[in-house]
């Protein structure tokens, strides 16, 4: 509600949407990337001893595939499939970030760890010998900087592997002085609390007070010194499972080493409640509503009801900071969850007017496609990556879209209601900027007159259609916006303040 | 500053608990069960109070039901209003096992002052027991027994009028000189030579402008409020409370408070309930119940009704709801069998007058499915061969009770709207994400299966959720996404839904959430 009564008088508060451009971490784009599976890396042969059995170095041209349970090892042999990608392969292969429009690269686990994922560390103050050492972590960085990005980092800090040094030491022996770093207990099956049944990831003992100054609470803990080496922010796994007063703590000790640092948690909670304890979480909530509305599961109003709930109760300065995701490494792919191309195209247009940060997993700008884990993880298909994939090529239209247009950055939401169809407003406190979005997620051709609550749209004036320059849009009447969309159809509107003749409506508005 | 950031808007991350100081307060989600004395239970020895009925008055055996009769002109009441089944205070008192049995937490009795007809709105001295019923000593008894079964008691206070045979009406009337003069509004321009309730001429309204009504009613250390308090009544219903206006009710309120701390005042308050809970502590929330019928009815849309339901919440506020009563059949309305006559559609509405924000009233009788329409059809005599555990009413009312007592949220839980479209949905929730409970119901007649959006942040993915309502047969556990829930409900059906965590060998998701 006062989202919306603030909406209404836009053009007195212009100094909030300033402020929200000069915070990178709002609207960012966020594109993901398994270091691995990334780029290959320049001289293999190198470093194949780096990969010993039961670990298996794959070809690049081969697709991963499921494998059988190792109760030696208490994982899957997918887990320790590996192509080779390094973090020097990586910066190697920066350009195709940086010119596809990217501001955040965001990386999964590159901490010491066991498996391919690395979700299992072993050591977080070291990086994985397959993919480099802390100080190609800092070049990395610094190189992102020098082209106008940020780095951020998968910080899994509610467990280990079982393979961790300081988990054997502390299960060998009860006296040892590291003993409650985990929660050993004979009434755990293994003997000490795992996470989620997953006999090779102990959980942490955040409770003890010495694990939360190793990782984020001391000048020297993980989550402070790679800050200082130039990382720029932490995602944070299963940051449901931390709870909200060590996410707090987390955060706060972020902010002390690095002002403007982001911590974002993956929470598959609804949002809300879990901010400003963090700065953003990656929006499960918003990515399930597109897709339900995608495969007709919800109806448009609904969602829209749901959107309007959500951004009243998360609040737009948090919202703009949160990832907006339709695929990542625990999901199947986008092209395999939503294989018809023109309602993948509407979520993807959602993904980047929708309030947020886009995050984009490496490969579905190239059209990758694969089903669940591991599948959705395979290597980068480096020869889809040229100027004439129509995937890449909507990609970039989409992102310079968002480049190009400061409401769908950092713009305020206001919906705009309709039965049949999903439609909201981005604006700022300049009317020019203002973007109207319309889309029909139906198998219908929907006609429907919608109105615009946004009393700067001038009675007649014309509409710009951003994703079709060449056909302008039918102007509003008096706020009133009539639309015809064919099947799963989208449209993005924007009023046209240029003069005519030397006249304009927006004359003392623009 | 984070802190005082969520207080207001989020879930109970914040340190202190609103939710223990509402379970400390009998008058946050009570079970309030209603007794019309007459009515409730037959006298010990009817022979001899047999006097205390003179003509027209009429004494009906325990068997007979009530109908309507004529009007007497000479009275000027109805021949029904005079008919009299005999219980009293004594046998209501002898009979309060039934209520403590059933879970109930508050006795409200219809008045039971000295007045003329059965229903005793029209009082004759409010600070007098009706003979009929006993004396203040009986009376006191009655709230000793109560609270050594843990029971509540409220009274009704009907402030507004008195009776026409009222003596000090008479005096008023007869006597141009009488200290009763302007206790009431007389004049010639009223019919009958006094300002009456809603032209009921048995009812002559009391002038509340006039300080010394005021002090004998609530204000003075003897007044009628205060003095039943100290005899052992822990709150006050009143009747017509829309007529007494803000202020009057605020004094009272206040008298009350003075005399007896945590006492309530809940009023009888036909209106939308915002404004007048800045005056009284309660309101009987008529508002609530016309939003329950209408939804059931398909008269109201599930997505309106429930943003209808978020409105209100809104404006009266959590506190003052969860004391007011949800009321969907009392002695002024036809009873909830003859409402609803479909058991599913009954079940849907009772589950819902459970699981709403609020102190559900109980009318006696509804618990044993006890029929009965309009007045005087719903004030038949209770009938005690029903009380049987084969009575499928009253063990679905046990079932409903229990299931307040054992879900904290459901008592004492603040209200959030769930997103739903075709289904009635929303949640109870406390500074504890495991006591959420999810009501959903489906009003309609035909299948529904939504997906809705459960805006709580500190429910985990992957929480299987289970109904502990078990009205919904084979009903299995729905799983629980980032904040969306999957339901599909039969005509009428109602889930309560508790969020049950997996058994993952010691791992658990809600380890850091509160």
């Amino acid at each position: 509600m006062n989202i919306n009564q603030s909406a209404h008088r836009p053009l007195q508060d212009g100094g909030r949407f300033t402020a929200r451009e000069a915070d990178w971490r709002n609207g960012a784009i966020v594109y993901q990337v398994l270091v691995d599976r990334f780029a290959p890396a320049a001289d293999l042969q190198a470093k194949a001893h780096l990969y010993p059995a039961p670990k298996r170095l794959r070809a690049w041209h081969e697709l991963p595939t499921a494998g059988h349970y190792l109760p030696e090892q208490r994982l899957w042999s997918h887990e320790i499939d590996f192509w080779g990608g390094d973090l020097a392969s990586l910066r190697a292969h920066l350009s195709h970030i940086s010119l596809l429009g990217a501001d955040v690269l965001y990386l999964n686990p590159i901490a010491h760890a066991y498996t391919n994922h690395k979700y299992d560390a072993l050591d977080f103050e070291q990086v994985s010998p397959e993919y480099g050492s802390r100080d190609d972590v800092a070049a990395l960085a610094q190189e992102l900087h020098a082209r106008g990005m940020k780095l951020v980092l998968d910080g899994v800090f509610n467990h280990m592997g079982r393979n961790a040094p300081r988990f054997v030491a502390a299960q060998a022996d009860a006296q040892h002085p590291e003993r409650n770093w985990f929660c050993f207990d004979a009434a755990h099956p293994g003997g000490a609390r795992v996470w989620s049944g997953a006999q090779n990831l102990p959980e942490l003992n955040l409770e003890h007070g010495p694990v939360r100054e190793h990782l984020w609470e001391h000048p020297n803990s993980v989550v402070r010194r790679y800050l200082r080496e130039g990382v720029d922010g932490w995602r944070l796994d299963v940051a449901y499972d931390i709870g909200p007063a060590y996410l707090q703590a987390l955060t706060q000790a972020a902010h002390a080493e690095k002002p403007l640092s982001l911590v974002v948690g993956e929470i598959w909670s609804y949002p809300q409640a879990w901010m400003p304890e963090l700065d953003a979480v990656m929006n499960f909530t918003l990515r399930e509503l597109l897709l339900r509305l995608a495969r007709g599961e919800l109806n448009a109003a609904t969602a829209g009801d749901m959107i309007e709930r959500l951004v009243a109760d998360v609040g737009m300065e948090a919202l703009l900071k949160c990832w907006l995701l339709l695929d990542n490494h625990d999901t199947e792919r986008l092209h395999t969850a939503v294989p018809d191309a023109h309602l993948r195209r509407l979520l993807q247009v959602l993904q980047f007017t929708l309030p947020g940060s886009p995050n984009l997993y490496y490969g579905t700008e190239l059209g990758m496609a694969g089903g669940a884990d591991p599948e959705m993880r395979a290597p980068m298909r480096w020869d889809l990556a040229t100027p004439s994939n129509p995937e890449l090529q909507w990609t970039k239209q989409l992102i310079a879209l968002r480049k190009g247009q400061r409401a769908l950055r950092v713009g305020d939401y206001r919906r705009i209601a309709c039965a049949d169809l999903l439609a909201f407003e981005r604006h700022t406190e300049r009317v020019a900027d203002t973007v109207l979005v319309v889309a029909n997620p139906s198998a219908q051709p929907v006609s429907s007159t919608l109105m615009v609550r946004n009393s700067m749209l001038m009675n007649a004036a014309p509409l710009k259609n951003l994703l079709q320059p060449d056909s302008p849009h039918e102007p509003c009447r008096a706020g009133l916006l009539r639309v015809s969309l064919p099947p799963a159809g989208v449209l993005v509107l924007q009023p046209d303040v240029a003069p005519r003749d030397g006249y304009t409506a927006y004359k003392r508005l623009a | 500053m984070a802190m005082a950031l969520l207080t207001a808007n989020s879930v109970g991350i914040a340190a202190a608990s609103p939710y223990e100081a509402r379970e400390r307060d009998w008058r946050s989600g009570a079970v309030v069960y209603q007794v019309i004395v007459d009515r409730f239970a037959p006298s010990a020895n009817l022979a001899a109070k047999r006097h205390l009925y003179p003509p027209p008055k009429v004494l009906r055996a325990w068997t007979d039901e009530p109908s309507a009769g004529p009007y007497l002109p000479e009275h000027k009441l109805t021949a029904h209003e005079l008919h009299f089944w005999g219980g009293d205070l004594a046998s209501t008192t002898a009979r309060l096992g039934h209520v403590q049995a059933l879970g109930a937490d508050v006795l409200y009795l219809n008045p039971v002052h000295l007045a003329y007809t059965n229903h005793k709105y029209d009082a004759f001295d409010f600070k007098a027991i009706s003979p009929e019923y006993g004396t203040r000593e009986d009376f006191r008894q009655l709230t000793a027994q109560a609270q050594r079964l843990g029971l509540k008691v409220v009274l009704d206070g009907v402030f507004n009028h008195m009776g026409r045979n009222a003596p000090i009406f008479q005096q008023a009337l007869a006597d141009a000189a009488s200290p009763y003069r302007h206790w009431f509004v007389l004049g010639p321009q009223y019919e009958g030579g006094a300002r009456a309730w809603a032209g009921v001429q048995n009812l002559p309204e009391l002038n509340l402008e006039n300080t010394e009504v005021r002090q004998h009613l609530w204000g003075g250390h003897d007044s009628v409020v205060r003095g039943y308090l100290r005899d052992g009544v822990d709150g006050w219903r009143l009747d017509a409370a829309y007529e007494l206006g803000l202020t009057y009710l605020r004094e009272l309120t206040q008298a009350a408070h003075r005399e007896k701390p945590g006492s309530l005042v809940v009023g009888e308050i036909v209106n939308y309930p915002a404004p007048w809970l800045s005056a009284i502590d309660a309101v009987m929330n008529f508002t609530l119940r016309e939003l329950v019928l209408g939804l059931a009815r398909g008269e109201i849309e599930p997505a309106t009704a429930a943003r209808m339901a978020d409105r209100l919440v809104a404006d009266a506020g959590i506190e003052p709801l969860l004391r007011s009563w949800v009321v969907i059949d009392n002695h002024d309305l036809p009873r909830i069998a003859n409402q609803f006559p479909d058991t599913a559609q009954r079940r849907l509405v009772q589950a819902l007058q459970f699981t709403l924000p609020g102190a559900p009233n109980l009318y006696y009788g509804a618990e044993l499915g006890m029929a009965g329409g309009g007045d005087p059809a719903n004030r038949g005599p209770m009938r005690w061969e029903l009380v049987r555990d084969d009575n499928p009413e009253l063990a679905w009312m046990r079932h409903l009770i229990g299931l307040r007592k054992a879900h904290r949220a459901l008592r004492v839980g603040d209200y959030r709207r769930v997103e739903s479209s075709r289904l009635f949905a929303f949640e109870r929730h406390t500074d504890r994400a495991l006591d959420t409970r999810i009501v959903v119901a489906n009003p309609s007649n035909a299948t529904v299966r939504e997906r809705l959006l459960v805006a709580n942040g500190l429910l985990m993915d992957d929480t299987p959720m289970v109904d502990v309502l078990g009205l919904v047969p084979a009903m299995a556990p729905i799983g629980f996404g980032p904040g969306f829930i999957t339901v599909e409900l039969p005509p009428r059906g109602v889930v309560v839904l508790k969020p049950q965590p997996k058994a993952l060998g010691g791992y658990n998701r809600y380890k850091r959430v509160p």
